[in-house]
């Protein structure tokens, strides 16, 4: 019993790992990366992304409707491709972990067309730029003290260097799943990165840039899973599966692939990761460079 | 007005096997059932809470006086958040069934402890409306302390807490949302943050209709807790 309480306690403070371990391994130099590597995988089961990516979502660079400055985004993202940023910078940030994104759609080379041609706004100020991110999502938008990481916010420094904003121009603004159309139609961002998936619904509200990455629903196993490799598999036992409340991967796994399965939905994928590791559940489900992002953060 | 058909289009749409795929009364109903269940444990908690308090052990005192202020000031997320990870997660508590009935049921936990808390504080006010000649003279006529509690000071304090209690009430209703937390998926926050996902060209119909449904459940409540305050007073 004893030992169950002291598992609960450390419980807590895994739960804050999971989050602050994230960050901090861009300026490390690679030996003492590798060395961090080992040690935390001998502490905790890793984890792996399994199978290929069974939907399509196009991560798009959102923009308030009057903006003038989607032509600019794609441009600055189809050099980000070609000049090899946009592959170092993801692989930076998945280093470590089993994952390939989706050759046939990575990069992207297909942009949005920019509908709106007579857009007049830029930036809310002309020397700043308000840049909206995920807060919580390790590897992709993250905040740990005062510093922000992850390929959303790469691909968010290189666009803004490219529209005339070097990093310290740039002012980095929470922008959580819910809020996101209200934030830029108000114009308290002048623009979002925040694995935000391009859809019709959302295209009456704001305008999509992009996409600078096409990701796809997949899941997330403890390492040593071998029971469970896609969506079907799900089927064969009664497994549990954890996402985020509301999220479109929840609702689609429930309509579309694994009727069965028991769905267990919280507000944050944090929560998910340690019910993946304590063995409450079998698998978390979303889409493929978030599950990256977090079993990235848990190897390192 | 067209929007507004739009809109009605898409909060009635249907899954493939007929039931609406965002049940916004089912959800408020959800909300509705755990403030029900969360309130009565928080009443009879808050109760004992509170007899504990005033009661002549020490050692009782201490216990109630920690427990609520432990309750009291952790942001009631945070509690949540300690049922999942610790309780439902780590310790592996189950109560059979469902994985949906541990969730609801931790939920009920969470924010019945957390309100117990505020309704023993809410009690307490009460209590202190008693003039302590009450107390005094249910002393003198040979009472008990659980006598005098249970016939003299409690029931005057019930009636003396009307309003602080209805507060708590009211904020417990709007509390139960946190649920999500502790994995409540079909209560109204979750619902909402559902129907933004899927339909961000109502965002702000969405986050009317939930805050309308909101004031519809909570007036009615704050005017039957000022009515029952009013009637049920002691008069001194």
């Amino acid at each position: 019993m004893n030992k169950k309480i002291a598992l609960a306690v450390s419980a807590l403070a895994a739960f804050a790992l999971v989050g602050t371990s994230a960050c901090s391994s861009d300026d490390k130099d690679p030996a003492t990366s590798t060395a961090a590597t080992t040690a935390t995988t001998d502490a905790a089961p890793a984890l792996k992304v399994v199978g290929a990516p069974f939907t399509t979502e196009l991560y798009g660079v959102g923009l308030p409707l009057d903006s003038s400055l989607c032509e600019q985004v794609n441009t600055a993202i189809a050099d980000m491709v070609a000049d090899g940023t946009w592959l170092a910078k993801l692989n930076g940030q998945m280093e470590g972990v089993l994952y390939t994104p989706n050759p046939e759609t990575n990069p992207p080379k297909d942009f949005e067309v920019c509908d709106n041609k007579a857009g007049t706004f830029t930036t809310a100020s002309s020397d700043t730029i308000k840049i909206g991110i995920k807060f919580d999502q390790p590897h992709l938008g993250f905040k740990e003290g005062s510093t922000y990481t992850g390929f959303d916010v790469d691909v968010a420094t290189y666009v803004a260097g490219k529209l005339g904003f070097t990093p310290d121009k740039i002012e980095w603004v929470e922008a959580p799943s819910k809020s996101r159309e209200t934030l830029l139609e108000n114009h308290q961002v002048d623009i979002i990165f925040a694995t935000y998936s391009i859809t019709d619904a959302r295209k009456e509200k704001v305008e999509f840039a992009g996409p600078y990455f096409v990701a796809g629903q997949d899941l997330l196993v403890r390492g040593d899973d071998d029971r469970i490799t896609g969506p079907e598999s799900l089927n064969e036992s009664d497994y549990k599966l954890c996402s985020v409340t509301g999220s479109t991967p929840a609702q689609k796994i429930k309509d579309t692939y694994a009727a069965d399965v028991e769905l267990v939905e919280v507000t944050g994928y944090g929560e998910c990761i340690t019910a993946l590791i304590a063995g409450r559940v079998d698998a978390v489900t979303t889409d493929d460079i978030i599950l990256a992002g977090l079993a990235a953060a848990g190897v390192r | 007005m067209e929007t507004l058909t739009q809109y009605w289009e898409f909060v009635t749409q249907k899954k493939p096997d007929g039931t609406l795929l965002y049940d916004v009364l089912g959800a408020f109903w959800v909300n509705i059932q755990l403030t029900l269940w969360a309130g009565a444990v928080a009443m009879v908690l808050g109760t004992i809470i509170l007899a504990m308090r005033i009661s002549p052990i020490v050692s009782l005192r201490a216990v109630a006086t920690f427990f609520t202020n432990i309750f009291r000031d952790i942001p009631l997320t945070v509690v949540m958040l300690i049922m999942w990870l610790v309780i439902w997660t780590q310790l592996g508590v189950s109560f059979g069934g469902k994985m949906s009935t541990d969730f609801y049921i931790l939920a009920i936990i969470g924010l019945g402890l957390y309100h117990a808390s505020f309704i023993a504080e809410a009690l307490r006010s009460g209590v202190n409306t008693v003039p302590l000649g009450q107390a005094e003279a249910a002393r003198a006529i040979g009472l008990t302390f659980m006598q005098s509690a249970r016939m003299i000071v409690l029931p005057q304090a019930f009636r003396g807490a009307i309003a602080p209690i209805g507060n708590t009430i009211i904020a417990l209703i709007k509390n139960t949302t946190v649920a999500s937390v502790m994995g409540v998926a079909t209560e109204t926050s979750a619902v909402m943050s559902g129907m933004i996902e899927t339909g961000a060209n109502f965002v702000l119909l969405i986050f009317l209709t939930f805050a309308i449904g909101y004031v519809l459940i909570v007036i009615p409540v704050g005017m039957f807790f000022t009515w029952a305050s009013r009637i049920l007073a002691v008069k001194r």
